[in-house]
């Protein structure tokens, strides 16, 4: 594993953490509105959708141009990626049953921890792919 | 791991992107390995020690701790 993994990964981690809570936050211990709701998925839909246009043009240009759109090394990313957000995502839960009496409704629970597996697999994703640096370093 | 991938893509005048598509990676990789960070599987450690004509401990060496 490379030395600076740790370090670089917990910044990551906290700081999405940080903002899961700023975001998540009133919606804890108020039930959202549906303005609110409808922001968030519409955010989270925006965000979605553009970076799967992103990625779509970016593989045809780099096909178009005769260079390879994937590789290895892309591939041990998202299995790296899986692997890290796994075992955040078991904490996770750990600490959301820990602290159930903050959360409004069983539904707004699960919500919070399908959102954070989530978060946790994006930023990993993008912490292997820009980092280079995987576990077999 | 220590690479000589830089200095061999430079003796030979390769750009990162040329080598990439030599042996069919992205440019990214390339940056990787000369950065030392990614370790290429043997396959594409063996299919660059080929592009420059050289052994792949040439190419990559990797220390005894």
């Amino acid at each position: 594993m490379s030395k600076t993994f740790n370090s670089r990964l917990v910044m990551l981690v906290v700081g999405f953490a940080l903002v899961l809570a700023v975001i998540a936050g009133p919606a804890l211990h108020e039930y959202p509105s549906f303005g609110l709701k409808a922001g968030l998925i519409g955010a989270a839909g925006l965000i979605a959708l553009g970076g799967f246009i992103f990625n779509l043009r970016r593989r045809a240009r780099a096909r178009a141009e005769g260079h390879s759109p994937e590789d290895e090394f892309t591939e041990l990313a998202r299995l790296n990626a899986g692997h890290a957000a796994f075992m955040m995502s078991m904490v996770l839960w750990l600490v959301i049953f820990a602290a159930q009496g903050l959360f409004e409704s069983t539904r707004t629970m699960l919500g919070t921890g399908i959102l954070g597996q989530c978060g946790f697999y994006g930023i990993c994703l993008a912490y292997f792919n820009r980092s280079g640096s995987l576990y077999e370093d | 791991m220590k690479t000589r991938l830089k200095e061999l893509r430079a003796g030979r005048n390769l750009t990162q992107q040329a080598l990439a598509d030599l042996v069919g990676v992205r440019r990214e990789t390339v940056v990787f390995m000369e950065r030392g960070r990614y370790v290429p599987s043997l396959k594409l450690a063996y299919d660059i020690a080929k592009v420059f004509g050289v052994a792949i401990e040439d190419v990559f060496r990797f220390d005894e701790d």
